[in-house]
């Protein structure tokens, strides 16, 4: 090899060497070997070859092990002063506990509580349900104009769609969960079960998987029954509450042989713990299933009632569930169910007079649609509270780094380059953020499960809440991020450090820079909890208006439960059941303390509904279809249970419980006014919907109105019809104490078990208990508003009183100054309550601007309040400005209290 | 002082041949090539050697001796630092020799 290509090969291997051996040794090193190599050619071509190679090679591990041995030595002597920082660290840590304390607390409450409340917004709208692909399922709704209530289907009609739609693959039906009894067969009774009878194919549909057995087939339904079908034993699937409560869990389960609703019937499957048909609350349909059974007759044999206008009070309705073909969407979808439902305006009069038409809407969303509003806004309150931990987090660096500027300066003074003290800096956040994450852990981990507790029903997800990890990693690298952007900046921008190695103009100028910083994050924060505040005073309007509306009954001092009559067999007569009641009620009024004892066949508030047309006088029957009232069956001692005052007339006399003479009703005042504007309802006749035909019936009594649907919203009018008429399956009762109605409760049971011991006494509560779980999701969601709203308060305070006290400190000469030239220990305390109170005043103004916005962003969730209510923003104002001023309130006193002399001494 | 020790082989080796005299690279390596083992010594090594110590302070450059005939040449020279560390060694290896002798690995050197 030529001598120059060699000499240019070593040069290259060379490059293996650290740069610094290299420039010292590398020149000597090359004439080195390249001597060597030309002795070996002088011994021979091949020795010359061999011993170039055996040197390129040598020159290039030795320089790779030089290199290495480098690395090692640097890390050692990187962790060694690692180790150093951690512990100076810890050390700082503990010398300034107040500083320590403030910051992981904060970082430990923001990133945890916002873990937390994801967690549960994730269980309840994001989590994907136990079914397959869940994102193609639809819900089927019957749909009337100009309304968007959810409406059950009529079994007839699931069938027409079922058969008739392309966009729509499968097609299932659930009839409405009604109450039913199971007799295990062990003694024990009839226990009460939620059942639900549902198609062959609705699991299938779901795509949902048993855990036990099998779930329905084809031969489970109508096409697999024999002649004598309908005596065959059924199968039914059981819930996996069901199968721990009703069977305690025996794994055997399978194949037994049970009573349901007095039938036989064989256990052919165990559903999982999370599987649940999740619907929207307010259709009134039932969920909370324990038993499924098979509908075992075709769904186009189930009794429309025509002409009997609109009845959703019958067990042929029910909720369409269906999967979009491939290659549909939800809008062909929709087209296609309006084109069928116009077909069937045209078979089915009472239809086409009613308007009714099919409305289909995705499954999980409008599910979770009644949760959403209140769990986003929880969502965001607390994502404000981690952006106040933030900035707090970031002004209490900010003004320790301000305030290290001397021991930075000496450190510089003493060589530490700027390496160095980055990475002391990264050291001691390191171990802030470890602190705060830990603490944030366990909080998130205790928030879950108060959360999991507290939360109402209709906040709760399926399945035990779990904390979410995700959440957790999102908050904190928000949190941990302004953790480590404040922590090394002084490292990075001596300007921020407050170093005394700066010329003096811009140390000061630099000293301003700070100054307005701190302030302008402070004020950040004042802005943050006043939009905090003005929701939580707007939740609390709200909540009071709606524990002060009169919802038309009187809560307190009543206690009601529902019965079941479901057996086929042994309640077919409706002058049974009547009778039965009757008994019952009885029974009830002969216990100790009872004032009232009545029946009502829905409870208000329940999402339950009965509504149907009713005709004024003159009116022909299609006419009707423009009045909507909820129908409500009652019996005598009703209304004086419920509490709910008669106007005019009177209520059902107990005679009328059992015979009809003639048909009466009553209305409630509402429908009264519509009645007889001005003048007196009694006596009028109304025309009501019974048994398919159309009846007249004289208005005997005008009682006030009921909220029955919502506590915030007025409701529909009401017609009451005595119990005989119905004689309804499921029925509620209302038993009137005049002590504490809650000892009622095992008395009612047994009170009931004298009359029937196979009827099922269930849902035993206390009316005012009743009542606030109605109104539980928007106190929930005020209670952590309130939480969130002091979280950020504190931090406020602490942030402002760490600034204020920090100026105060570096201003002590100024302030014995003006002591020394005549001001007053009170100017001085005015003053520095002045400087906060400009911090607080300008980030209150810019709270009210960004408050205003969400207020009316959220509008739909207040009640009896304006978004813009002045009392609330008087409060909001009232205590932004108390908590300044009790933040300022020590560094005020402590500069009071300045001696101007040492003051003046002092730097 | 004691950072360094004990020194490789080739290190303690390159400080005994400095001990006396500075030598240059070239020399140097033919010096160690002398020893039973080294005989394919290669510059990369003995130079990362010479790095090594130099960064211990033990060996340093040096202009070599007024009547070299290539002026460019690099002369290495050990320091008083470096012969304490030589000097340490040897007294190590000495001490391991004895006990080796004790047991009869070595035999006594002829006396006299």
């Amino acid at each position: 090899m030529a001598e120059r290509t060699l000499r240019a090969l070593l040069t290259v291997l060379l490059m293996a060497w650290p740069p610094r051996l290299r420039r010292t040794h590398g020149r000597a090193a090359l004439a080195t070997a390249l001597r060597l190599i030309s002795d070996a050619r002088a011994r021979g071509r091949a020795a010359g070859l061999a011993e170039s190679a055996a040197e390129a090679v040598a020159l290039l591990r030795s320089g790779l092990r030089l290199r290495r041995e480098d690395l090692s030595a640097a890390a050692r002597a990187w962790t060694t002063g690692l180790a150093g920082d951690a512990r100076f660290a810890l050390r700082s840590l503990r010398r300034s506990p107040g500083f320590g304390a403030a910051s992981v607390g904060a970082l430990a409450l923001g990133i945890g509580a916002n873990a937390a409340v994801f967690s549960l917004v994730e269980a309840v709208l994001m989590r994907p349900p136990p079914y397959e692909r869940p994102d193609e399922l639809v819900v089927v709704w019957s749909s009337l104009p100009g309304s968007e209530e959810r409406i059950p289907v009529a079994a007839p009609d699931a069938a027409v769609l079922a058969l008739e739609s392309r966009a729509l693959a499968e097609v299932a039906f659930t009839v409405r969960g009604v109450d039913g009894a199971v007799e295990v067969g062990d003694g024990d009774g009839a226990r009460h079960v939620r059942l639900a009878a549902v198609t062959d194919d609705f699991f299938r549909v779901l795509g949902a998987t048993p855990r036990l057995g099998r779930t329905f087939d084809a031969a489970d339904g109508p096409s697999g029954t024999a002649e004598d079908g309908a005596a065959a034993p059924s199968a039914v699937v059981l819930s996996d509450g069901a199968w721990h409560s009703v069977f305690t869990a025996d794994p055997g389960v399978v194949g037994r042989r049970i009573r349901v609703n007095g039938l036989p019937a064989t256990v052919v499957g165990v559903m999982p713990p999370d599987f649940t048909l999740a619907l929207a609350p307010d259709a009134g349909v039932v969920t909370d299933v324990d038993v499924w059974v098979p509908v075992r007759v075709p769904l186009t044999s189930f009794h429309r009632d025509d002409g009997r206008l609109l009845d959703q009070d019958s067990d042929n309705t029910g909720v369409v569930i269906a999967r979009l073909a491939s290659g549909a969407t939800l809008g062909t979808a929709r087209a296609e169910a309006e084109r069928i439902a116009a077909g069937l305006r045209t078979e089915v009069p009472a239809y086409a007079e009613a308007g009714l038409g099919f409305d289909v809407r995705p499954l999980r969303p409008d599910a979770t649609a009644h949760a959403r509003p209140v769990l986003l806004a929880l969502l965001a309150g607390v994502a404000l509270v981690l952006l106040v931990t933030c900035l707090n987090v970031a002004t209490l660096l900010m003004a320790r780094a301000a305030a290290r500027g001397p021991e930075l300066a000496i450190r510089g003074s003493l060589g530490a380059d700027r390496r160095r003290l980055a990475r002391q800096l990264l050291v001691e956040s390191t171990l802030l953020a470890g602190l705060g994450l830990a603490g944030a852990v366990l909080l998130a981990v205790a928030a879950v499960r108060g959360l999991a507790l507290a939360a109402p029903t209709e906040l709760t997800p399926a399945n035990p809440l779990t904390l979410d990890f995700r959440a957790t990693a999102g908050a904190a690298v928000l949190a941990l991020g302004s953790v480590f952007l404040f922590g090394l900046a002084p490292a990075f921008a001596p300007i921020l450090s407050g170093s005394s190695r700066l010329p003096r103009a811009v140390a000061t100028r630099g000293a301003s820079t700070r100054r307005l910083g701190r302030r302008g994050l402070v004020g950040a924060q004042v802005a943050l909890s006043a939009v905090l505040l003005l929701c939580c005073g707007l939740f609390l309007r709200t909540v009071t208006a709606l524990d002060d509306v009169h919802p038309g009954f009187r809560p307190d001092g009543a206690l009601s439960f529902r019965v079941s009559l479901r057996a086929p067999d042994r309640y077919r007569s409706p002058a049974y059941r009547a009778e039965l009641m009757d008994r019952i009620r009885a029974e009830l009024s002969d216990l100790p303390g009872v004032r009232a004892v009545g029946l009502v066949g829905v409870l208000p508030l329940e999402g339950d509904r009965w509504t149907q047309p009713y005709g004024l006088p003159g009116q022909s029957a299609s006419e009707w279809s423009a009045n909507r009232a909820d129908f409500r069956v009652v019996t005598s001692g009703a209304f004086e249970a419920l509490g709910t005052r008669v106007l005019e007339g009177r209520g059902f006399e107990a005679r009328e419980d059992l015979h009809e003479d003639e048909r009466v009703v009553v209305v409630d005042e509402k429908l009264a006014a519509r009645l007889a504007p001005g003048g007196s309802a009694l006596g009028a006749t109304i025309g009501i919907p019974l048994d398919g035909s159309a009846v007249q019936a004289r208005v005997v009594g005008v009682v006030e109105h009921v909220r029955y649907d919502r506590l915030d919203a007025d409701g529909r009018e009401a017609v009451y019809v005595p119990y005989r008429q119905e004689a309804s399956r499921d029925v509620a009762f209302v038993v009137r104490t005049m002590g504490d109605p809650a000892t009622l409760a095992p008395l009612v049971r047994s009170a009931v078990r004298r009359v029937d011991a196979g009827v099922p006494v269930f849902d035993v509560i206390t009316l005012r208990d009743y009542v606030r779980a109605a109104v539980a999701p928007r106190r929930f969601a005020f209670d952590l508003l309130v939480l969130f709203a002091v979280l950020a308060l504190v931090c406020v305070a602490v942030g402002l009183y760490g600034v204020v006290a920090f100026d105060v400190a570096r201003q002590t000469r100024d302030i014995g100054l003006r002591m020394a030239v005549g001001a007053t220990r009170a100017r001085v305390v005015r003053g520095v309550l002045a400087s906060g109170l400009r911090v607080g005043a300008v980030g209150l103004a810019a709270g009210v601007v960004l408050g205003g916005l969400v207020a009316r962003a959220l509008e739909g969730m207040w009640y009896g309040v304006g978004s813009a209510d002045p009392v609330v923003w008087g409060g909001v104002l009232v205590v932004v400005t108390a908590v300044t001023l009790i933040a300022c309130w020590l560094p005020a006193l402590r500069a009071s209290r300045l001696d101007p002399t040492a003051a003046l001494r002092s730097e | 002082m004691t950072d360094g020790l004990p020194l490789t082989d080739l290190a303690f080796n390159i400080l005994v041949a400095l001990t006396d005299e500075e030598l240059h690279g070239y020399a140097l390596i033919k010096r160690l090539r002398e020893q039973e083992g080294r005989e394919l010594l290669r510059t990369g090594t003995v130079y990362a050697a010479l790095a090594r110590l130099g960064d211990q302070g033990w060996v340093v450059d040096s202009e070599g001796p007024a009547d070299d005939e290539d002026p460019r040449r690099r002369y290495y020279r050990i320091t008083a630092a470096g012969l304490a560390a030589a000097r340490a060694e040897a007294a190590r290896l000495a001490d391991v020799l004895l006990e080796a002798r004790r047991k009869r690995l070595l035999a006594e050197p002829a006396r006299g």
